[in-house]
């Protein structure tokens, strides 16, 4: 009789271990359905958004383009200079190109920013007339250098003057050429290493817009 | 007749040909991206073929459309970008050196006025064996 009672008990053990089991599996699978991140990027994804630091530059009409100019937008944000015959404009075509994939919706809820690490040379004038140059809805962002620095050392962009010729301003910049996306909470989201393909970091960009207003 | 006059004809072209590219270089596809309106410098690109059976430097480029031109190389290094000044450019024998976005290319520097997608720019190539080559780029949206 006892071992009869022993055996239900363990019956109803082994019954509840097996639900847990069940349960533990099946809200594993749901949570894993909910926030599985995207595959296939062509970019470096941040799970976790990276918030940034205020920082106060300026756009092309000399307005204040700070943290809260990024707020309640996907940003996506290349960093160079106007002289830059190769890469900048290669990167540039690339963001019109992204630009020219995106469908209405979301370009309601984007912003291209091509941000100039040279203020020496570019002034917001010849910035507007470069970025758009580009397309007339793409913004041109530059400032102080200390200002500049606070944004890109903590985005990781990297860049340097080369010496130029006593008394000329034909200098170099060298610079990091990926293309940093932000989200609307200010956060940066991607990283977009060279080369860059405008279709792929199309694609991308929706598949990590998809994950992002998921979870 | 006529089948004679052709091949007469074909076989001077090709006579013509061979003399004038025997130490020479061939280049295709010269061409500048249209750059914005305030840009002071433009990215030249060309595939240079080098038909001959030494290699040729190319050594300077000049135009009357712009003060100064260089030769630079793209290169990534220590995570950045940067245009590295080219003393030439190498044309080995019988070889193709493309100068194309991201890699080799012509700097540019300040256009005598701007320059529009269609227009043409005169480049005049000094080659290391003391020829000068004329070619024109097209200036290109894309």
């Amino acid at each position: 009789m006892t071992t009869t009672k022993l055996s239900n008990k363990n019956l109803l053990l082994i019954l509840i271990a097996l639900l847990s089991i069940s349960l533990g599996l099946w809200l594993s699978q749901q949570t894993g359905h909910q926030k599985q991140p995207p595959t296939g990027l062509a970019a470096t994804f941040l799970i976790k958004g990276k918030p940034l630091t205020p920082f106060h530059l300026l756009d092309q009409d000399r307005k204040t383009f700070n943290l809260a100019r990024l707020k309640g937008k996907w940003s996506f944000m290349f960093f160079g200079y106007t002289n830059c015959p190769d890469v900048c404009p290669i990167s540039m075509k690339v963001m019109q190109g992204v630009w020219h994939k995106l469908p209405p919706a979301l370009l309601k809820k984007s912003q291209m920013v091509f941000v100039s690490v040279d203020p020496g040379r570019d002034t917001p004038e010849i910035l507007k007339s470069y970025v758009q140059y580009f397309h007339p809805d793409f913004l041109g962002v530059t400032g102080d250098p200390d200002q500049i620095d606070i944004l890109t050392r903590q985005i990781g962009i990297l860049y340097g003057f080369e010496d130029p010729e006593p008394g000329s301003k034909n200098y170099t910049v060298n610079h990091s050429a990926q293309i940093i996306l932000i989200d609307p909470e200010g956060d940066m989201r991607a990283v977009f290493s060279p080369p860059h393909d405008a279709e792929k970091i199309a694609a991308s960009f929706q598949k990590i817009i998809a994950f992002v207003e998921q979870t | 007749m006529q089948k004679y006059r052709i091949t007469l004809f074909a076989s001077l072209a090709l006579l013509f040909s061979a003399n004038v590219f025997a130490d020479s270089l061939t280049i295709n596809n010269a061409w500048s991206p249209e750059a914005p309106p305030t840009a002071r410098v433009m990215a030249g690109y060309m595939d240079i073929h080098n038909n001959g059976n030494k290699e040729i430097l190319v050594e300077k480029v000049t135009s009357p459309q712009f003060k100064t031109i260089e030769i630079h190389r793209t290169v990534e290094k220590n995570g950045m970008s940067m245009m590295v000044w080219q003393p030439h450019v190498h044309v080995p024998a019988g070889k193709v050196t493309k100068l194309e976005p991201g890699g080799k290319h012509l700097m540019l520097m300040h256009p005598v006025k701007r320059l529009k997608a269609g227009d043409k720019i005169k480049l005049i190539l000094y080659l290391s064996n003391h020829q000068q080559q004329t070619v024109i780029a097209t200036v290109r949206k894309n």
